[in-house]
């Protein structure tokens, strides 16, 4: 049998464009929409803060993702950012504790937090909505509770700089969102953690008959949801110099739509990092581009909801398409 | 071949609440032997299976590898002592490689700890051109036809250390050229000393592939013979051979006109131009082994599948089904093999479960006739001998043959002219059973056209006026009641269609 194969990268590109033909499309027209409407909208400031502003939502859709290709799904996401975020600026300003310690608090905060969804959702097999809905009671709770109502100022700079540092004139948090991103594809497609993940999402049964210990790999990722949020909420509060109770309040749903807008089945077992990040994309000129003309955010909701929506008919077509065949 | 002794079980048994599905299992596998488990449909085969795969923990019994006991304690352990079950429906992860599938749970990985992906597919390339398939390691199992993907779960039960390879209707979904494939690796595995349990209702296959042949019925071991040895009639009188107890009720019923009528009805995947027709006061009969697709055949004319082709009759005119409630307006029910999924709301009352086909005639708006619903409830308890404490009783708690009654009530309320029963005794205990069946007989006395669809031969001969036979989504044969024999009907039932 022969078979051909392509230079490696050439393949690769040649397969993620016709893997995310559709989206990478629409983001192109909606690009070109915005930036006929606005003529701010395609400047060099604009572009950096764009991939600024979304840097955030894009570390938590790393951990949203392998929550929705297990056929699950994690909304506490936005209040563990929240109660992360709260933590760090309580630590460091009324604890005095040293930066370092303080960075480890915080993330060790998010572990704790993915760790009892984990354990719901996996062993006491607790449905994954209702397991994080209740996590994201308690985490928005507690950061009404840390804060007492009022909103924490940050004056200590060592911490502030871990969201304001710029390297060149890219912010140090874009990295940190690439970082994100590039360690999840690596999770996904070269350790056995991300073949489980998709194994898990796409066939349980078949997991399971394979001696994969499917409770296990069905949790860890909880806990790496919970860090990457972790990581979010200090970088969320650095950057603004404080933190209130209301951090991180809706992130679950950007991240939500942004990974299913990226071609996540919601059913499990299909999606990539590199689609997800055309749904980052999507959903971060859509906001840029509707603060630009001055929509107010409250229509921003209901276009973004409509977006989702959007989406998730695409995906159950696709769906009912393969079964008739 | 070798005959050192690879795998023996020992007085295996197992049971279900009360329900003792294997009683004493005694089986033997030699390295580099192929063994047929051969059986009617519940007949302990997949429980067996099951055990040896550690899914199922047996309660009695010792299993023995390379001489040395071991508990197979789950489905990890199985696979560490070199078990590999080949399962009958195909549990692959539809949406990766034919690669990422075979090495599923053993994954190869480079000194940093990263997935080796391309050793992965190389290796399952050369397994798959090893066994002359035309196949490519990189391509997505969702992409391949059902009898690849059966062969793709072959490859990967075997393609790590196999040492007892389980075999379970391997062939029910392949082509001629694909299960040629299958026998080849067979040969291949038996010269690497694997042992294989195989299991399959074709006889000819059993024949021509297998060693030695193991006969199963109701939980116990009654043949173990050599294949050279064996004869096709004799096998089938081992299999079926039970007792017959004296639990059936027959009274003679009235035959009169055509009821239901199917002329050429086709199923995308699953049955084939299928033509019957069953009469008022009737009981007709449809046997038929696993995957003669009884079941889908009367989904479809519910209305619960959809059909791709043919025609139904009722009372001499054509009917369009589309939905279950068209076949319910027409008057045409159908009693679910699957009582506690697909007839009962488990977890409400028995008057809930029983009002729920006719709540229309109990509740107008927001007025609930109370009187009526009870009296129906109250009705059916004594004419069917119900036992349930109240009518407030959850619907879950009561036994299966209760069950069934209850199932029974809430369509019977609704006048049906046809009733599809699918597997009406299933799980049901012998006491209760008898009752069924004088239920039953009472209906078709009353003049409703009855068909049951059943996997057990002395319920179709002893309840049926007539019974078609099926085998691979085909009619194989139609019998009327003075043509009944056990040997018979299973000659039809195992009649595959010459490939």
């Amino acid at each position: 049998m022969e078979r051909f194969r392509k230079i490696p990268v050439v393949a690769a590109i040649e397969n993620y464009f016709k893997r995310n033909l559709g989206t990478i499309i629409g983001l192109i027209l909606l690009c070109t929409i915005i930036a006929i409407a606005t003529d701010k909208f395609l400047t060099g400031s604009n572009i950096l803060n764009l991939f600024k502003s979304n840097a955030v939502n894009a570390i938590i859709c790393c951990g949203m993702l392998m929550a929705i290709l297990m056929g699950e799904i994690d909304i506490s996401v936005g209040s563990t950012v929240g109660l992360s975020g709260v933590v760090g600026a309580y630590f460091i300003t009324k604890l005095g504790l040293p930066v370092w310690l303080t960075v480890i608090c915080c993330i060790l905060v998010g572990a704790i937090i993915g760790l009892i969804n984990g354990l719901s959702i996996s062993y006491l097999k607790i449905p994954a909505f209702v397991a994080t809905l209740a996590t994201m009671s308690i985490g928005r709770g507690l950061t009404e509770v840390l804060t007492g109502g009022v909103t924490i100022r940050i004056r200590e700079t060592g911490y502030t700089i871990l969201g304001t540092k710029t390297i060149g004139s890219i912010s140090i948090i874009i990295i940190y969102a690439v970082a994100a991103l590039l360690l999840t594809w690596v999770l996904l497609n070269k350790t056995r953690f991300g073949y489980y993940v998709y194994a898990i999402g796409g066939n349980r049964t078949a997991a399971q008959y394979s001696g994969v210990n499917v409770k296990l790999y069905n949790m860890l990722p909880y806990i790496f949801i919970g860090m990457l949020c972790g990581m979010g909420g200090i970088i969320w509060s650095a950057r603004l110099g404080s933190a209130a109770a209301t951090l991180g309040k809706g992130f679950e749903m950007d991240a939500i739509a942004a990974v299913v807008i990226g071609g996540t089945s919601m059913s499990g077992g299909v999606g990539t990092v590199g689609g997800t990040f055309i749904g980052i994309l999507i959903i971060g000129v859509l906001t840029n581009g509707l603060n630009l003309m001055g929509i107010d955010s409250f229509w921003q909701e209901v276009f973004k909801g409509i977006i989702i929506l959007f989406a998730v008919i695409i995906d159950v077509i696709k769906k009912s398409k393969a079964r008739d065949n | 071949m070798n005959g050192t002794s690879l795998l023996k079980m020992t007085n295996i048994s197992k049971s279900f609440a009360s329900n003792v599905v294997l009683d004493g299992i005694h089986l033997e596998l030699n390295e580099g032997e192929v063994v047929a488990l051969l059986g009617e449909n519940g007949a302990g085969k997949s429980t067996l299976i099951k055990i040896l795969g550690g899914i199922y923990k047996a309660d009695a019994g010792e299993i023995y590898i390379d001489g040395e006991k071991k508990e197979i304690s789950s489905a990890a352990v199985a696979g560490a002592n070199g078990i590999r079950i080949i399962h009958q429906e195909i549990i692959l992860v539809p949406e990766r490689s034919i690669a990422a599938n075979v090495f599923l749970g053993r994954e190869y990985r480079n000194k940093l700890g990263f997935i080796d992906y391309k050793r992965m597919e190389d290796e399952t390339q050369k397994v798959i051109d090893e066994f002359g398939i035309n196949l490519n390691a990189g391509a997505m199992v969702k992409d391949l036809s059902i009898g690849m993907q059966q062969l793709v779960e072959i490859i990967k039960a075997i393609s790590a250390d196999a040492r007892i390879v389980v075999m379970d209707e391997p062939t029910s979904s392949l082509s001629q050229g694909e299960t040629e494939t299958l026998f080849r690796i067979i040969k291949i595995l038996q010269k690497k000393n694997v042992g294989i349990i195989y299991i399959s209702h074709r006889i000819e296959e059993i024949f021509q592939i297998t060693d030695r042949i193991v006969v199963m019925r109701d939980g116990k071991i009654v043949g173990n013979v050599k294949t050279k040895e064996a004869e096709k009639d004799r096998l089938i009188n081992l299999m079926v051979g039970r007792e017959l107890k004296n639990y059936y009720t027959r009274t003679k019923h009235e035959i009169k006109g055509v009821s239901l009528e199917v002329k050429g009805l086709s199923h995308e995947k699953y049955f084939k131009d299928i033509s019957f027709y069953a009469r008022y006061g009737e009981i007709l009969g449809f046997y038929g082994l696993v995957g003669a697709r009884r079941t889908e055949l009367m989904k479809t004319i519910f209305g619960a599948m959809h059909k791709k082709d043919g025609e139904v009759y009722l009372d001499e005119e054509k009917i369009n089904i589309k939905h279950p409630k068209d076949a319910i307006k027409h008057g045409i029910i159908y009693v679910s093999e699957e009582r506690r999924k697909e007839g009962l709301i488990l977890i409400n009352d028995v008057e809930f479960n029983m009002g729920l086909v006719c709540l229309k005639d109990f509740v107008r708006g927001i007025r609930v006739n109370k009187e009526a619903w009870r009296k129906m409830v109250d009705d059916y308890k004594q004419k069917f001998s119900i036992k349930f404490t109240s009518p407030k009783q959850r619907a879950g708690l009561l036994s299966g043959g209760n069950q069934q009654k209850v199932v029974l009530s809430k369509w019977l309320a609704k006048n049906p002219k046809v009733i599809i029963l699918d597997e009406p005794t299933r799980g049901i205990d012998v006491g209760s059973k008898s009752e069924i069946y004088s239920i039953i007989d009472s209906l078709a006395s009353n003049g409703i056209s009855i068909i049951i669809v059943s996997s057990e031969l002395p319920e179709i001969i002893n309840m049926c006026n007539r019974c078609y036979v099926m085998c691979e989504g085909r009619i194989t044969g139609e019998l009327n009641e003075d043509e009944f024999s056990q040997e018979k009907i299973l000659k039809f039932a195992t009649q595959t269609m010459d490939k």
